[in-house]
């Protein structure tokens, strides 16, 4: 029986030259997508930068149009940078309007007022004369009364009560006012 | 054997060429897609902030802007709360005097170096004075009710009422002397605008409201003396007028 050995070899050979082959052509295709991809992110580069480009003129287009309103601008700014405290400074004030109509509802009138201070926690004192007994009844009860839509008293003392020497009663007394409800 | 060498050395060739060619060229892309990313951001701002500009009513903002200078000045408001004050009271038919002014520094304490205190544009700052105002009480009632609506912002500290009447007149009106201490607010305005990029604020509704109240504020026209400075020329005579010769 005769062993032919040549064949082997070739078959070999032959499967060798094809792998190399197939090798040759995944390099060269490798080499083709390669220089494709680099090919198509430099043409994407290239459109970006137009983009960017056209961007830029339309920026510096807005920003002459800005430029030219730059006035309006810092007038805004300028109401603004103002308006936060100018709001606190209002509410204060009406904080003292509150204040101010409290204590001039509780007077009755004929009552001359001597002294009259109010601090900032919403404490007054206040001093003067009222003609007669009556009158005087008259600003407990009113102290006592809840004044609704006003700042309320939450608490007030009388200091001191005395005649003078025009048969008037002089008062001493103290307020004590709630900021609770805001209209 | 030279074949598979060739082969490897292609193969070899393409990785290092790709990571030479690719890696700049995606490194050059990826910077140009943050730029592209961030003009588009500038664009939008910058077409928002055009339209917020040009959808504000140039005249009302010029009134709203003289108004809260009027009422809450920029700079320390002495001549107007000295003007406003005697205006108020005579128009009330009060007597104004006794003013007890505190104005610290006249020159503009910004400027002063190593001041921290009014490093700050945006500061609130005040001034504290006293002055009084006689007359009848109910009339010194409604001075002190309008004092607070008057420009500059005022806020009353501290009042105190001195009855001046002769007890042996009863029929006369009780007639008194207040004795008043007012402090005054005013707020440097901003120096600088920020960068044209910088979106503009829109005021609230709340806003809107609070800058319609300064309307409610009354103005009296502050009055500055004036004298004529510097050189005049003696020799004008008012020539100038006539046509030449």
């Amino acid at each position: 029986m005769d062993v032919n050995l040549l064949n082997n070899k070739l078959k070999k050979t032959r499967d060798k030259q094809k792998i190399k082959r197939i090798a040759w052509k995944i390099v060269v295709i490798g080499w083709i997508i390669l220089a494709g991809l680099i090919a198509g992110l430099s043409a994407w580069g290239i459109v970006i930068n137009l983009s960017n480009k056209k961007f830029e003129g339309k920026i510096d287009l807005f920003k002459n149009e800005i430029a030219q309103l730059q006035e309006v601008e810092s007038k805004q700014v300028f109401l603004i940078s103002k308006i936060g405290a100018f709001e606190g400074l209002l509410k204060q004030q009406d904080k003292h309007q509150r204040v101010a109509e409290a204590v001039f509802s509780v007077i009755p009138d004929g009552t001359s007022l001597r002294g009259f201070k109010v601090n900032e926690e919403g404490s007054i004192s206040l001093s003067g004369s009222v003609p007669s007994w009556p009158k005087l009844y008259e600003l407990i009860r009113r102290i006592k009364k809840p004044t609704a839509g006003k700042a309320r008293i939450l608490g007030a003392g009388v200091q001191r009560i005395s005649f003078n020497s025009l048969d008037e009663i002089d008062f001493s007394i103290y307020l004590n006012l709630g900021f609770g409800e805001t209209e | 054997m030279k074949q598979n060498k060739k082969l490897a050395i292609a193969v070899v060739i393409a990785i290092v060429l790709s990571i030479i060619v690719f890696g700049p060229v995606l490194g050059r892309l990826n910077q140009r897609l943050a730029v592209n990313k961030k003009l588009k951001q500038e664009l939008v701002g910058l077409e928002t902030k055009l339209e917020v500009l040009e959808g504000i009513d140039k005249q009302l903002i010029n009134e709203r802007v003289n108004q809260m200078e009027e009422v809450f000045p920029s700079q320390k408001p002495v001549v107007e709360i000295l003007s406003s004050l005697s205006n108020l009271a005579a128009k009330h038919g009060l007597t104004f005097g006794g003013v007890k002014l505190r104005p610290g520094e006249l020159a503009a304490e910004e400027e002063k170096p190593g001041n921290a205190k009014y490093k700050s544009s945006s500061k609130l700052l005040d001034i504290s004075f006293g002055f009084e105002v006689g007359g009848d009480f109910s009339t010194v009632l409604k001075f002190l009710s309008e004092l607070e609506s008057t420009s500059p912002l005022m806020r009353i500290d501290n009042v105190g009422l001195t009855i001046k009447t002769n007890p042996l007149f009863e029929n006369q009106a009780t007639a008194v002397i207040a004795s008043i201490d007012v402090t005054a607010y005013y707020q440097a305005a901003p120096e600088l605008l920020g960068s044209i990029s910088q979106p503009v604020k829109l005021l609230s509704k709340g806003e809107e409201l609070v800058l319609n109240r300064l309307f409610g504020f009354t103005l009296f026209e502050s009055v500055l003396p004036v004298a004529r400075t510097g050189k005049a020329d003696l020799f004008d005579f008012g020539l100038s007028a006539l046509p030449a010769l």
